[in-house]
């Protein structure tokens, strides 16, 4: 091989090696810059604690306690709607328009940006259907956001279901129906529950979208109904203000290390339930 | 039933086929199949892969409807009752029972697999069902090999136990018929024999259909044999004549093949 | 999952075994197995037999249809709402005057609405992050693909869900405390700027296109591969004349799909972008895209200059809607492609498309 090959190899590997350690080492950046100025300022107070900005109170609770509302209104809406209509797409449907609207639409819904989805659900749910600022608006424009997701991953969970267990089932007399809930479902759960989490993960995270719908009330919610402020809106209502730097740190680092503990179950179970498909 | 009138049924006969085509998306896959499946006893279907015998098969229980793009047309009459017009498509599946050519349990307990029948046709009673159980273990003679250990998983078992314990679960169902489709070809030959020697055992009871390519196979346990070539049969009867002595050159040069 | 098949299945899970050592892999699949059994318990089945008589077998299918209509319903709605709400206005502005004026002040006693420099702020954004962003992506998608060893593949991968992961608020955060001091120090001016943007922009739109650039590539047949090896051609050499050419729909999808991250991305924009409606004269000079007027101007907007922002809604809504025909038509072509069932770790044209779909995070603006 002439020497000039040689080189010219040489040079373009360090050339992607440079781009790739500088894209990898803004990670490291952002991560470290989190851990340093934000894992000092958590403290149990700040957890527990209420938010006042004229008494100087700092805490996070209610906000906590406001998101985790969200995640769990929006996944039963979300989880129960896109595991159905998971189903129908991977089960029940026959290919024709129908099926051609739907996947358009899942397509399309996909590629939205998320301050539409916070425009949208402005004017429908606070607006028309009368909800206001609550946690119910919030969780239904969330759902509308994630069921693409939802239903697409959950519709390759199903259709990685053995054939030959659905075809034992069906040869045995079940009806379609029981075929999917005794088999087909409990079969492809592991996969379904993973897809769940990364939802949570997207919920916790969304910021656009649950300002317009849910408020920028900082108390602990009293139900469905109330307004309230998540974790990631809080962020961004304290990033405006200048001089709250630490309180702003600690609530990133601590939605970031929820987030990536989220990642970090789900790719261990993806791996385990991968190794088993083998 | 005067559309029936017109075919006689043999009392020995549990099955009677006439002119039966089945096409997929417009690809002719059964071509006039005419056969009588006498009752009580092994029938062979016989051929080349790709012969249309799976899919014969298949039409018995219905399990073709399934595929999208699928025509059936003909009469299949099961004890007197056109399986096509007379019957619910979930009601035959539960007379006419089915075991796959490779072994599929479902991911869950062995006890599980093969209560999961009676259970969906609304048995709850637990004292009933594990009576079924053992009963169809027994019968699919496995019982002794699996009685300590009914709530493991099925996965856990041997290939061969594992077909055997698919026979068990349609077992658990009642049914009339039993239809098999290449149920050795993924075995080792010891696990075969086994299943070869429960088959004779259960005519007693069931009128059983087993698809096979194996020749030796065919001559040994059946009854009756049917030769399938290109989606038709082209000869029928004792298997001895059919597959020992073969009138038909096709035939010939297939056994002499294998 | 349990694809695995009897006679092969105890060997390889053996092998796996041996392979993954890890406790917890195996623990994670006692857990597989506990959900698997908790779904099957009695309570669950008995519930099932009663409610999957053969008369709830319709009724079931037309809940699960009404369910998967949803998606067709709130896309509908979404585009009625949308436009209904803001074309109006639009069309008392005038089209040309809207999209082309250069003055906004809706505050003004004789306001004036023309968005042109919002849409020339989101155009520059993200023309500038794909031009920071691809070159990286791409290294990054073949260093994974082919040049880093496995092992070291296998640790960056997480990072870069990871780096997926982040809210973009937290990244709006970091970008504003951390890299708009740094641009104001060492290049000058106020520090929020269009160069921010960019910035920012490239980083959150770098794990879409490695994901589906690495995917792409992984997806070439082995057979082409090792023809370009048997030509004498080195391992660079292939991946750039042979891998990267046949991945290149999947690349481009990737790019495409950055672009409407990019455009789409509000809140880390909003932090850094310094919010001055005016056409940037230098990368250094302040911004506002289209996003960031939506999210600034809504909650104090008097009804007309809330519609005005619904038609700016609009304008991104067409913009998104033109790129997700590209991606559609890119992905049909990637996955009527055929893949080689003989080539190693695969990934599938539909999990191409999977990833393309449910990219997480795809539009955590």
């Amino acid at each position: 091989m002439p020497y000039w090959r040689k080189y010219r190899d040489y040079t373009i590997k360090t050339i992607v090696w440079i781009f790739a350690l500088a894209a990898l080492g803004f990670l490291f950046w952002i991560l470290s810059d989190l851990v340093v100025k934000g894992l000092p300022n958590i403290t149990l107070d700040f957890i527990t604690g209420e938010y006042n900005e004229y008494k100087g109170i700092n805490g996070i609770a209610p906000m906590i306690v406001t998101t985790i509302w969200i995640i769990s209104v929006t996944l039963i809406v979300s989880g129960l709607i896109g595991v159905f209509a998971a189903i129908y797409l991977a089960e029940y449907s026959r290919p024709g328009p129908i099926v051609r609207f739907i996947r358009f639409a899942l397509d399309n819904l996909a590629g939205i940006p998320s301050i539409i989805y916070g425009l949208f659900g402005y004017v429908f749910f606070k607006n028309m259907m009368k909800l206001g600022f609550s946690i119910l608006s919030a969780s239904l424009t969330l759902t509308i956001m994630v069921l693409p997701f939802i239903i697409g991953s959950t519709e390759n969970a199903l259709r990685e279901v053995n054939r030959l267990y659905r075809d034992g089932s069906l040869a045995l007399g079940a009806t379609k129906l029981h075929t999917v809930m005794n088999i087909i479902l409990p079969c492809a759960a592991p996969r379904i529950i993973t897809t769940m989490l990364l939802t949570v993960g997207r919920i916790a995270g969304e910021t656009a979208a649950v300002y317009f719908t849910a408020g920028t009330v900082y108390r602990y919610p009293e139900g469905i109904m109330s307004s309230g402020r998540t974790l990631s809106v809080h962020i961004y209502m304290l990033a405006k203000e200048t001089g709250r730097r630490g309180e702003t740190y600690a609530s990133a680092l601590l939605l970031v290390i929820f987030i990536s503990l989220i990642h970090f179950i789900v790719n261990a179970a993806l791996r385990a339930i991968n190794a088993k498909r083998i | 039933m005067n559309e029936l009138s017109g075919i006689n049924q043999n009392a020995k006969s549990k099955i009677i086929v006439r002119g039966l085509n089945t096409y997929f998306n417009g690809f002719h896959a059964l071509k006039d199949v005419n056969i009588e499946i006498p009752a009580n006893a092994i029938t062979v279907l016989i051929g080349p892969s790709g012969c249309g015998k799976s899919t014969f098969l298949k039409t018995l229980n219905r399990m073709n409807e399934l595929e999208p793009g699928c025509r059936t047309t003909g009469t299949v009459i099961l004890d007197g009752i056109d399986i096509f017009h007379g019957i619910d498509a979930v009601e035959l599946r539960k007379k006419v029972g089915m075991v796959f050519q490779k072994p599929n349990p479902f991911p869950m307990s062995i006890y599980d697999n093969v209560a999961y029948g009676p259970k969906i046709h609304g048995i709850r009673k637990k004292t009933i069902l594990e009576k079924i159980v053992e009963e169809s273990l027994r019968k699919a003679a496995l019982w002794n090999e699996v009685k300590d250990r009914l709530k493991k998983s099925a996965e856990s078992l041997s290939g061969g136990q594992q077909q055997r314990l698919c026979i068990a679960r349609a077992l658990a169902v009642k049914p009339e018929v039993l239809l098999m489709d290449e149920p050795t070809s993924s075995l080792d030959p010891v696990s075969t024999e086994k299943i070869e020697q429960l088959c004779s055992s259960l005519k007693k009871e069931y009128t059983i259909i087993i698809t096979t390519h194996n020749i030796q196979q065919a001559v040994r346990i059946s009854d009756s044999a049917a030769f399938f070539l290109n989606g038709t049969i082209i000869d029928s009867g004792l298997p001895e004549k059919i597959l020992r002595y073969p009138k038909d050159r096709r035939i010939r040069s297939f056994v002499s093949v294998i | 999952m349990f694809q695995k098949h009897v006679n092969k299945g105890n060997s390889s899970y053996k092998q796996i075994r041996s392979y993954n050592n890890l406790g917890l892999l195996k623990s994670l699949r006692s857990v597989e197995h506990a959900v698997i059994a908790g779904i099957y318990m009695k309570g669950w089945d008995r519930l099932l037999t009663r409610i999957t008589s053969r008369k709830w077998e319709r009724a079931a299918e037309v809940i699960f249809l009404l369910s998967a209509l949803i998606s067709v319903f709130s896309l509908a709605a979404i585009t009625v709402y949308l436009f209904a709400r803001g074309f109006p206005a639009i069309r008392k502005i005038g089209v040309i005057n809207f999209m082309f004026g250069m003055q906004w002040n809706p505050a003004a006693d004789n306001p004036s609405y023309g968005i042109f420099p919002m849409i020339y702020a989101s155009a520059a954004g993200t023309a500038g992050a794909v031009f920071l962003s691809v070159p990286a992506g791409l290294s990054s998608a073949v260093l994974l693909a082919a040049v880093a060893p496995s092992s070291l593949a296998k640790f960056i991968r997480p990072c870069i869900d990871l780096l997926s992961g982040i809210p973009s608020v937290v990244y709006g955060y970091f970008g504003l405390t951390v890299i708009v001091p740094l641009i104001s120090e060492y290049l000058g001016g106020p520090g929020n700027s269009l160069l921010a943007v960019i910035i920012l922009l490239a980083v959150m739109i770098l794990p879409t296109i490695i994901k589906i650039s690495e995917n792409s590539l992984r997806a070439v047949p082995v057979e082409i591969i090792q023809g370009s090896y048997a030509l004498g051609a080195t391992k660079i050499e292939t991946v750039f004349k042979v891998m990267i050419p046949a991945a290149g729909p999947g690349i481009l999808l990737s790019i495409v799909l950055g672009i409407g991250r990019a455009v789409g991305e509000t809140m880390a924009v909003i932090l850094v972008c310094g919010n001055a409606v005016q056409i940037p004269r230098s990368v250094l000079d302040m911004v506002r895209p289209m996003t960031a007027n939506i999210a600034l101007e809504m909650s104090y907007a008097d009804p007309f200059h809330e519609r005005v922002l619904f038609g700016t809604g609009i304008v991104l809504f067409m913009f998104i809607s033109a790129l997700n025909v590209v991606i559609n038509v890119l992905s049909a072509h990637i996955t009527g492609q055929k893949v080689s069932p003989h080539s190693k770790r695969v990934a599938k044209p539909a999990e191409i498309k999977n990833v393309q779909r449910n990219l997480p995070n795809n539009f955590l603006s």
